[in-house]
């Protein structure tokens, strides 16, 4: 009788223990599962910036200020402001490249599985799939719009390595740019359940001085009904860009 | 290719198989039905790569595809150019059931498109756009992913994507319309049903000008017929358009090996129209209009 007693305690104890384990399992790594977007005048300006007309007012998004730019950049980066309205590449409705994809003001989904994360964007119905299997990126270079995203979790951050990109895509309307040499790397954070902290550090010997890092909060969209719908820049631009593009 | 035809021969086998064990008893076999892999939600696992529908499909869901020249460039012989069996099986004629004044609108395609001179006339493919549901599964290969509330679809060609709630909520307002639609999907037994509507009539089926409205209503069915194959049957309504509704069907094979990925396949980023739409502009201010045809294939 005591025996049998023992045995089921033991096994009682084995369940336990081993429930532990798995869910302390499921709790390496944290859901980010859900409709997400910014609320930050980024995609115009990641700089401090006052208003003008349709363009909203806003504080920078850059730690210390000011992007550290190469002389020669500094004044790319001048030129690209003065052309902006037609020599940013979104004008055209091109892909918008990382991290300027995450601060467009438009939803993005975020779906998790053991082997890689998606993120789907509505704006012009951008993919990115990060491999989470711990696989390198392929060999290179490759020219991508939205490079080639590589994850893993330390702690509960995904981090995510991204290079292969062009050298076509802005960091914002104000013509802050790279390099094909950009190496970004995203740090993704649940603050609580309806908050990401996004932080992102870009490195581009080419362009800049130093790396130097960006960090905004990411909101969970809040609306029962809350889906990507479309936002099909250049189908809806079509007409004028057959014109002269 | 070369696959693909294996595995449709493969099929017939199977076929033929089932047909001589239907004469013996049931209960011998009734065991041996076989089972899909599952999620942990217990519905089937459609989860990894797809080579999509038959190749020429998106050129002529009716007749398939294409001049010899296209045909060599793609390493076809002149007797691969057509469907290798018809993509439309209700009505049994493997046709469009067009009204009347849409088979006018259809024929007036076939010339516009060799002279373009709106956008309009130019095959949605060559300008990017979103091709929809059913037009998406026979355009390339696509990756489906399943989660408990939600079936994702997405497509290598120009990073198109689908997401498709499960979870029994309605369909947007009927006054959005989108180029890919909105998707609801449910399982029927071990059958994806995918209800699409709110489209817009921007889109054609195919290459061909088989166009529909915005008041076209699709329900797809998804069924993992073996671990390696999908049976996809799509059923078209469109009021607007066409006399009944019809249905078009193929079976897509599995692609990739553990460790296959697709590449970015950016579209519009290297797109012009400008020099056609020029091109046809000139064409038929000169009074050339020509019909589209592949009457090439013959010589």
């Amino acid at each position: 009788m005591r025996i049998a007693v023992t045995l089921v305690s033991v096994s009682m104890a084995t369940s336990f223990l081993l429930a532990l384990a798995v869910s302390g399992a499921e709790a390496q790594a944290p859901n980010l599962e859900g409709i997400w977007q910014t609320v930050n005048t980024a995609a115009w300006d990641i700089e401090d910036h006052s208003g003008s007309l349709g363009i909203p007012a806003g504080q920078g998004v850059v730690d210390g200020g000011a992007i550290p730019y190469q002389p020669w950049a500094l004044l790319q980066e001048q030129e690209n402001f003065a052309n902006r309205a037609t020599a940013d590449p979104l004008a055209s409705c091109a892909m918008p490249g990382v991290p300027r994809i995450t601060y467009m003001p438009y939803p993005f989904q975020i779906l998790q599985f053991d082997d890689r994360i998606l993120i789907l964007y509505e704006y012009v119905h951008v993919t990115r799939t990060i491999y989470m299997d711990g696989s390198d990126h392929p060999d290179g270079h490759i020219d991508f719009w939205m490079g080639d995203s590589r994850g893993r979790w330390e702690g509960d951050t995904l981090v995510v390595d991204v290079i292969h990109f062009n050298d076509q895509t802005w960091f914002d309307r104000a013509g802050n740019f790279h390099s094909e040499a950009l190496h970004v790397v995203e740090r993704y954070t649940l603050r609580g359940p309806n908050h990401i902290d996004y932080e992102v550090t870009i490195e581009d010997p080419n362009v800049f001085t130093r790396p130097w890092t960006m960090r905004m909060p990411l909101y969970r969209r809040q609306e029962p009904n809350v889906q990507l719908l479309e936002y099909e820049c250049y189908a809806y631009a079509e007409e004028d860009l057959a014109k002269d593009k | 290719m070369q696959k693909k035809i294996w595995r449709k021969i493969n099929r017939f086998a199977a076929i033929s198989v089932i047909a001589l064990l239907g004469a013996m008893p049931v209960g011998l076999f009734a065991q041996q039905a076989w089972e899909p892999p599952r999620t942990v939600d217990g519905h089937p696992d459609l989860q990894g790569y797809w080579d999509g529908g038959p190749v020429n499909a998106s050129h002529s869901i009716e007749d398939g595809c294409c001049d010899v020249i296209h045909a060599r460039m793609q390493s076809r012989t002149a007797d691969r150019l057509g469907l290798l069996e018809p993509l439309i099986i209700d009505p049994p004629d493997g046709r469009i059931p067009y009204q009347e004044w849409a088979e006018v609108k259809r024929t007036q395609l076939l010339y516009d498109m060799e002279t373009p001179t709106e956008l309009g006339h130019i095959d949605p493919e060559d300008r990017c756009l979103l091709l929809g549901a059913p037009r998406s599964n026979y355009r390339g290969d696509l990756e489906i992913r399943q989660t408990k509330d939600y079936i994702v679809i997405l497509y290598e060609w120009a990073h198109a994507y689908r997401v498709i709630p499960m979870d029994g909520r309605s369909h947007v307002a009927e006054t959005i319309s989108m180029y890919n639609g909105d998707s609801r999907g449910r399982w029927e037994g071990d059958t994806l049903v995918v209800e699409a509507k709110n489209f817009n009539d921007q889109v054609w089926l195919d290459s061909h000008g088989s166009f529909y409205s915005d008041k076209l209503r699709v329900v797809e069915r998804w069924e993992l017929i073996d671990s390696d194959a999908i049976r996809y049957e799509a059923t078209i309504e469109d009021p607007n358009v066409f006399t009944r509704p019809w249905t078009l069907a193929f079976t897509m094979g599995r692609i990739g090996g553990d460790d296959y990925e697709f590449f970015e396949e950016a579209c519009w980023e290297g797109v012009t129209n400008k020099h056609r739409l020029a091109a046809g502009r000139l064409a038929v201010a000169a009074g050339e209009r020509q019909l589209h045809t592949h009457e090439e294939e013959s010589q």
